[in-house]
């Protein structure tokens, strides 16, 4: 290791400085990389130091310049992980010691954009690595937290740790997800999605984990016995496990009435049940089962239907399929052009179909009260795994109509119980129904009688 | 999970979409009248007219007729002059005209009840002194479609006034199939017949030139019509068969003027004895009421003056039917269904003589408020 091979690096790297002092005959070079170190910082705390001392050696730095946080380095790979962490290093003699002088290259804390509440707290999690556990120590000040700290990526070199509250969790669920990080091999990790596809080893539509970008939420999370993954760069963190009631919950649920909250997830099961069945039922009462409709309702749907060329199936799946194109290009779009996409959307598609007599109007009632209703879930995965089902369910139904949906709804059931998140059943606490778990499923009761944590996630220490 | 997914995708789709039918491929039939003509079956079938337009000026319905050896082969040959399907699944209303009637009422609800699509909850009406086919060719100014208007008409005259009783497919077939009992079928008339009455002009005017007006009740025996009950007849039945929900009761309270007693709630409930090796029915009808109206001077508020209107209400009720009862001595039709009455108490019962004992009782709401009742309270304020 020496100077000179440094020095030819920087062809490559531009943005590598190279910064040579004399203080008393001494040769003293600063080595950092400009793109990720505060200059500020370099100037105040180690330059200035340096040529108002007498340095002769690498131990005089030790002692006389005023930096928290110092690592000694003694081989190459050292070197370049500290370089490229953002420490500045000194090289006095072909000895090195490096320090801290990292540039925030993140936005601040700010508020939550996914995940909105109208009461509590707005803060939430960055692509700042240190940010981030910092904003879950503030909110649980034990000892008992702990943060497992990997890095997985053999090129990107990410930091990800595994956070839990010891004495809460399962520590079967801790060994079992930190010996597959220990196993992970990847080269680059991109987002929190690259080690939860490598957690699990099953493919499910539905998420088996939640993420969140609220701290508070995961500090609720960690002290109901789960595991929380936190990955450098990624604002969003990982929750596990996760079941198929996690998913009508919300942060915000926590902070309001319980009584209304308690209502609010009725509807928002109802909107489950809407989201999915609604086409198919439709499809199945107007084209199979037509006796089971009030006549009054079976003449309006007929009249609405008059003219309209296509089969009710296909008019189904043009509506499903505009909807999800108009809400795909919503995700993608820049905010400045979501109006005119708007406009296009609403007026032209909508409206304009039905005057041109190619669907009918309570098609476009059906597609989108059903569409509407599945946008409730803020997660995105489970949105699409609702689309699929949807679908599913719409095209049983034009075969066989009601019969058609039932044994989807057989097969729905099926596939739910038989799906597994971290070796938990996802339909707990429904479908191994445990009483007590019910005091925050559906029916939320107050705080106070919340004086048992989750039996699934915690066998020893259950009462808080 | 995949592979059932698929196996039953293609499964699925080999069914070849069995029974599918569009919305707009079909014709809604919502009722049927036959006749008998040439010694064929008329069938004519009243489709609702599902236009996208509503503000147009064409009729809500349009009437197809078709004729045929059987029921069923008419309304096959009736897909020829038809575009769409004929749906029978919303059918709410039967008329059989009476010369139909007279052959055999069973044989036709038979046909109708093999035909896999209809449902079973139609109303059957007899068309009096008219053709059946003339009936559901008229135009109904309140509901767009007239069978809704005579269903509706039909629902609210057996509710409200007890003047009249529909019977469902359902109850006619089970009637007629239980011993010592026959159904009754509602009647529909219709005043003034004319082409006219055929055509939107008819919705257009407050007193329509043509009017559906529905009539009492018509007897079966063994399944065949065998004749009309009047208006006190059809009272006297809906009482002995605890189908009165509503009536209003015109009882004389002095010599001239009328008071009208509306029960608004009724239970009849018989017992049946063997008294003296002979059969007795004991039929208790317990009624609540109030008074509707009074245009006589005596004061309400004595108990006399009550009690008094009770019992001739009460009076009326058994006179009613007496009414009925002599109807059915007159015939051979076992309408009032009491030989059934009695066969469920006593099994070995067969066709011997019986006796019918009534027990009217008629209680009037004494409890409530009068406000700005005229009649009936002291004049002592100014």
């Amino acid at each position: 290791m020496d100077i000179k091979e440094i020095k030819l690096l920087q062809k490559n790297n531009p943005d590598l400085k190279i910064r040579e002092l004399k203080n008393d005959k001494t040769n003293i070079n600063t080595i950092y990389f400009e793109s990720l170190c505060d200059s500020d910082s370099i100037n105040d705390f180690l330059l200035k130091p340096i040529n108002m001392n007498t340095i002769k050696s690498i131990n005089d730095i030790k002692d006389k310049i005023p930096n928290g946080n110092l690592k000694e380095v003694t081989d190459e790979k050292t070197l370049f992980e500290c370089l490229y962490n953002g420490f500045t290093v000194i090289e006095i003699k072909n000895k090195f010691l490096s320090f801290e002088t990292k540039f925030p290259l993140d936005s601040g804390i700010s508020e939550a954009s996914n995940e909105k509440v109208i009461k509590g707290p707005k803060d939430a999690f960055t692509e700042n690595y240190q940010n981030n556990m910092g904003l879950i120590r503030k909110r649980i000040r034990s000892k008992d937290l702990v943060f497992k700290e990997h890095v997985i990526g053999t090129t990107s070199k990410t930091k990800v740790s595994l956070i839990y509250v010891d004495g809460i969790v399962d520590k079967k669920l801790v060994n079992k997800i930190e010996k597959k990080l220990k196993t992970m091999t990847m080269d680059y990790v991109a987002n929190s999605n690259y080690i939860t596809e490598n957690l699990n080893n099953n493919n499910y539509m539905f998420p088996t984990n939640l993420m969140t970008e609220r701290p508070d939420y995961v500090g609720f999370q960690l002290m109901e016995g789960r595991v929380a993954i936190l990955v450098e760069n990624t604002p969003q963190v990982i929750i596990i496990p996760a079941f198929f009631s996690d998913f009508i919950k919300t942060v915000d649920d926590y902070y309001q009435n319980t009584k209304n909250v308690s209502i609010t997830r009725i509807i928002r099961v109802l909107a489950l049940i809407i989201s999915i069945f609604t086409p198919a039922v439709y499809i199945a009462l107007t084209t199979f089962n037509q006796e089971t409709l009030p006549t009054s309702v079976l003449i309006n749907f007929s009249i609405q239907r008059g003219g309209v060329p296509f089969p009710s199936i296909v008019e189904a799946i043009i509506m499903w399929l505009t909807f999800e194109i108009l809400r795909e290009a919503d995700t993608r779009i820049p905010f400045v052009m979501g109006t005119s996409m708007s406009i296009v959307g609403a007026l032209v598609l909508g409206q304009a179909a039905v005057e041109a007599g190619l669907i009918s109007p309570i098609m476009i009632i059906i597609i989108a009260i059903s569409s509407v209703a599945s946008l409730l879930f803020n997660d995105n995965d489970m949105v699409n795994a609702i689309r699929i089902w949807k679908l599913l369910f719409l095209l049983l139904s034009a075969f066989v109509g009601l019969y058609g949906v039932f044994i989807g709804l057989v097969l729905f059931i099926m596939k739910l119980c038989s799906m597994d998140s971290y070796g938990f059943d996802y339909t707990d606490p429904n479908a191994p129904f445990n009483m007590q778990a019910q005091k925050n499923n559906i029916i939320l009761t107050k705080k106070y009688k919340l004086n048992k944590r989750n039996p699934f996630l915690t066998d020893n220490s259950n009462r808080r | 999970m995949k592979k059932i997914i698929i196996i039953l995708i293609i499964i699925l789709s080999f069914t070849g979409c069995y029974n599918y039918k569009e919305l707009n491929k079909i014709a809604i039939v919502s009722s049927i009248a036959i006749d008998k003509k040439d010694d064929k079956y008329l069938v004519s079938a009243q489709v609702m007219n599902a236009k996208q337009d509503k503000e147009s000026e064409s009729s809500q319905v349009v009437v197809y007729e078709a004729k045929g050896e059987t029921i069923n082969g008419a309304l096959r040959n009736m897909t020829m002059k038809a575009p769409r399907t004929i749906y029978g699944g919303h059918l709410s209303k039967l008329v059989i005209s009476e010369e139909i009637a007279k052959e055999g009422i069973a044989n036709i609800i038979d046909g109708f009840q093999r035909l896999t699509e209809i449902r079973n909850e139609f109303t059957i009406t007899i068309a009096r002194n008219i053709e059946a086919s003339k009936v559901i060719k008229i135009m109904t100014s309140t509901e767009s479609v007239p069978a809704e208007y005579v269903k509706t008409s039909l629902e609210t005259a057996d509710i409200s006034s007890a003047l009249t009783y529909s019977t469902k497919l359902d109850e006619f077939a089970s009637l007629y199939l239980k011993k010592g009992i026959d159904p009754v079928i509602a009647v529909i008339e219709v005043d003034n017949y004319e082409k006219k009455g055929t055509t939107l002009d008819n919705t257009d005017t407050t007193d329509p030139i043509t009017k559906i007006v529905l009539g009492n009740i018509a007897v079966t025996n063994n399944g065949k019509f065998e004749k009309y009950l009047t208006k006190e007849e059809t009272i006297g039945y809906n009482f002995i068969r605890n189908q009165v929900e509503e009536i209003v009761i015109p009882v004389k309270c002095d010599d001239k003027y009328y008071a009208s007693i509306t029960v608004l709630k009724n239970k009849t409930k018989y017992k049946v004895a063997k008294v003296n090796n002979k059969y007795q029915i004991k039929y208790f009808i317990n009624s609540n009421g109030v008074i509707g109206e009074y245009d006589c001077s005596d004061e309400l508020i004595k108990e006399k003056v009550i009690n008094n209107l009770e019992k001739k209400a009460e009076k009326k009720i058994k006179y009613y039917i007496n009414k009925a009862l002599e109807a059915q001595k007159d015939s051979k039709s076992k309408f009032l269904g009491f030989e059934r009455n009695i066969y469920l108490n006593y099994p070995k019962y067969k066709d011997e003589e019986y006796e019918i004992k009534l027990n009217v009782n008629l209680e009037l709401s004494r409890k409530g408020e009068l406000r700005n009742s005229s009649k009936g309270a002291k004049k002592n304020e100014y």
